[in-house]
């Protein structure tokens, strides 16, 4: 339509249809297309898109044939669709019209159709896609409305209509329809290029979205259901072999302590006793029915009396745990120590036991330990008495030496003055014997002092390795340390060069060192930190660090403390770090005190390492 | 008794015995004898204008023996000391003789020892007051000098012939020859030699 032709007072709004492309597009969606069959009512409008149809198609004349579906009533078209040859298609135009003059309308028109129609249909308004036409050129019926709508609006304002320019849009949009694609078997990827796909079916997620969740929920509930029954039964499972596995580790325990069990009713019986306790006590079969009696004729005489008070408490006095150790003349193995903890599981409204558990272990080794820790301790004592003499011996012997040199000159001068003869005052002579008498009484009370103090000879030189020295040290002062809440930070190096010295005098040396250390830990509240750290020092040899946070050492005492008769503890001879030092000196090592790191006294020693060929 | 050189034996010990032990000895064998109990003590009684001899214990509370050697040592005291000590300690003993001890004898001791060392710590000091003596005299003579004598003695001391002297100091020989004269004169320099070993002794170097 030419809108040049338009009357002044008029303007068009309008999408131009493009007839030729929808067969283009038949064409392109099934090539051998043959036949269309085009639909029209009997209107007017109807009969005048006929007319144009008819014209236009033309121009496919002897490549399609075209079935003119016109004036028929609605039913006679639908036998007609529905007996199309094939290759077809069906162009809805438009049916408002039947041939018996009753109007109808687009909608039921192409629900009829489609229902029984053999070929798709394309149709060409946009507002019967979806509705059952495959697609097509569609013209945008809604839009073109709204425009119009608006332009008519203008006119309605006092526009005059012919000054509004005409609007006409090419049929732009190239709609399908994907369930009728579907049907017809047609695939997307054949459709005109900018085509759209509306309706796209739903996949079955879409579709049965409903009962794939309640089937998932389901599923779900009732794997969890299975698997926390597995889980419940494997837990059950652990848990008895926890059970197994802790009553085990409990018995392992009971059999790495070496702990025997006896248990005692009402009336002291003895209600039971296991295998180890018998073998402990060395108590016979034959002898289990008088046990207590066995067990009592069998503890050391000395021992006897605590271990028969300890019972009568605990029966009779209310006393509900009793620990003690006692030496046992065992059976086969000869005297043993033996500790004891017995206590009180149960009593009646009276007081009586009715149940005693009692647990008993074989310390014979540890008492033979501490006993060697106290040997030990004692000859480190006497030791330490010894080379405190070697640091008094240079102080006494000058005491000694005063005497003696005033003996030595009044003795000199009194011969003198007899060999003066008659010059000489027998007064002088006899005043002069008096000081020589009084001066041997002072020598010899210095040497009654000394006597006795020294037993032992001179150091024995022997290669070892120091760390094995700080360890037994460690060892022996373990009991102080234990109970004064000092943490023992330990850093022995590997691997140091061994030492030619005399083992028992740097015990010596370092017990001193650790004593002192921790008497000073326990003079300091809060934390307190021991640490004892061996190196190789700088000229070869190996140096022991002792460390405390105690209060430490004045800076201007460093040197000092090393001095005789320097202490600060109360009771204290003075002696130890002197000794220290006179050891150290004779070993050909040497011992210093620095300000440490931190808060508190930082002592050094050092003692050379043994020649190469003495290892 | 013995010939004893004449001096005080001054005798610091601190222990009591030892002491007067020791002044016992001392005077058993002639000699005149002091006794103190500390450094201090003896120090108190200056000692160093007459002629004697320490005996000197090394290990004393306050001011000890070598303590005291230093402190005379720096007074120019010419007391030689004889030190006793109950240690025979050698490094203190090396420190002891390297600063001028006559001997550093162990207690107890020989009597001969002892007296011994005094005796030679007299004869020491004896030596030292008569050089004393000599170059008090020397000092006297050498500050008779006129101003221009000195000058020649210093350049006689270099070696200087009179005709050097004179150029030197710009007059001529002849009047160098008379004032060298007078020079010799009143320094009663027997020879050269003698003049040369006077102002030695009196600690006067060529310039």
């Amino acid at each position: 339509m030419d809108p040049a032709l338009l009357r002044s007072n008029a303007t068009l709004v309008t999408e131009k249809l493009n007839i030729t492309g929808i067969v283009e597009d038949m064409l392109q969606l099934r090539p051998d297309t043959a036949n269309v069959a085009i639909i029209f009512g009997s209107s007017q409008i109807e009969r005048f898109w006929e007319a144009e149809l008819r014209r236009e198609l033309q121009a496919f004349a002897g490549r399609v044939t075209f079935t003119w579906l016109t004036g028929m009533g609605l039913s006679d078209l639908t036998d007609r669709c529905s007996s199309l040859p094939p290759r077809s298609f069906i162009l809805l135009g438009m049916f408002a019209v039947d041939a018996t003059g009753i109007a109808s309308d687009y909608d039921t028109a192409l629900t009829r159709i489609r229902e029984r129609a053999n070929a798709p249909i394309f149709g060409y308004f946009k507002g019967a896609l979806g509705k059952g036409i495959l697609g097509g050129r569609l013209y945008q019926d809604a839009e073109v409305g709204v425009r119009g709508a608006r332009v008519a609006s203008r006119i309605l304002r006092g526009e005059r209509a012919g000054e509004i320019a005409p609007q006409v849009t090419e049929t732009a949009e190239r709609l399908y329809d994907a369930r009728e694609l579907q049907r017809w078997g047609i695939p997307e990827s054949v459709l005109p290029a900018g085509s759209v796909v509306l309706f796209r079916e739903p996949g079955p997620w879409e579709r049965y979205r409903g009962r794939i969740v309640a089937i998932g929920l389901f599923v779900i509930v009732q794997t969890s259901l299975i698997v926390g029954l597995l889980i419940s039964r494997s837990a059950r499972r652990k848990s008895e072999e926890a059970l197994r596995a802790g009553s085990a580790r409990i018995s392992s325990a009971i059999d790495i302590a070496g702990l025997g069990f006896h248990e005692m009713g009402a009336a002291r019986s003895v209600t039971f006793l296991d295998d180890r306790i018998r073998s402990i006590l060395g108590i016979p079969l034959e002898e289990e029915a008088r046990g207590r009696a066995f067990w009592l004729e069998h503890i050391h005489a000395d021992d006897l009396p605590e271990v028969q008070r300890g019972i009568r408490q605990m029966l009779d006095g209310g006393m509900d745990r009793f620990e003690v150790e006692y030496r046992y003349a065992h059976p086969a193995h000869g005297l043993r120590w033996i500790r004891h903890l017995s206590s009180v599981l149960e009593r009646n409204a009276a007081g009586g036991v009715v149940k005693l558990l009692g647990v008993v272990r074989d310390v014979t080794e540890e008492q033979q330990v501490k006993q060697t820790a106290a040997r030990l301790r004692d000859e480190i004592a006497h030791l330490g008495r010894v080379t405190a003499m070697g640091e008094m011996a240079a102080t006494l012997a000058h005491e000694l030496n005063q005497p003696l040199a005033a003996i030595m000159n009044n003795a000199n001068a009194a011969r003198r003055m007899i060999d003066g003869g008659a010059t000489a005052d027998p007064e002088d002579v006899r005043e002069t014997i008096g000081d020589i008498v009084a001066d041997a009484g002072r020598a010899g009370e210095i040497v009654r002092r000394v006597r006795g103090l020294v037993k032992r000879g001179a150091p024995v030189l022997v290669p070892f390795d120091l760390n094995d020295i700080v360890n037994e040290v460690l060892r022996l002062v373990h009991a102080d340390i234990a109970g004064s809440g000092i943490s023992v930070q330990l850093e022995l190096a590997p691997g140091l060069p061994k030492v030619r010295s005399d083992r028992i005098q740097l015990q010596q040396v370092l017990l001193n060192l650790l004593v002192n250390a921790i008497d000073a830990l326990k003079l300091v509240p809060g934390e307190r930190v021991l640490t004892v750290r061996t190196k190789g020092a700088p000229g070869g040899g190996v140096q022991v660090i002792v460390e405390d946070t105690g209060p430490g050492i004045p800076a201007g005492e460093l040197e000092s403390v090393f001095s005789p008769f320097h202490s600060t503890k109360p009771g204290g001879l003075g002696m130890g770090l002197a000794i220290c030092r006179t050891i150290l000196t004779a070993l050909g090592g040497s011992i210093r005190a620095d300000a440490g790191t931190g808060r508190g006294a930082r002592l050094r020693f050092v003692v050379p390492a043994a020649p190469e060929g003495e290892l | 008794m013995t010939e004893t050189a004449p001096g005080t034996v001054f005798v610091v010990d601190d222990d009591a015995s030892v002491r007067k032990s020791l002044v016992r000895l001392l005077k058993s064998a002639g000699y005149a004898a002091e006794s103190f109990a500390s450094a201090a003590e003896f120090l108190h009684r200056q000692p160093c204008d007459e002629p004697g001899c320490v005996v000197l214990d090394v290990r004393m509370p306050g001011m000890d023996g070598l303590g005291l050697q230093e402190h005379l040592a720096r007074r120019d005291c010419p007391l030689p000391i004889v030190f006793i000590s109950g240690h025979g300690d050698i490094p203190m003993s090396v420190r002891a003789m390297k600063a001028g001890a006559v001997d550093f004898i162990t207690k107890p001791f020989r009597d001969e020892a002892l007296l011994s060392a005094v005796e030679e710590s007299l004869a020491k000091c004896r030596e030292a007051w008569q050089q004393r003596a000599e170059v008090a005299v020397v000092r006297e003579r050498l500050a008779t000098l006129t101003p221009r004598e000195l000058q020649v003695l210093h350049h006689v001391l270099r070696g200087q012939m009179n005709k050097q002297i004179a150029a030197d100091l710009g007059t001529v020989e002849k009047t160098v020859k008379i004032q060298r004269g007078r020079l010799m004169q009143k320094m009663q320099a027997a020879s050269l030699a003698h003049l040369l070993s006077m102002a030695a002794q009196a600690g006067i170097r060529p310039e």
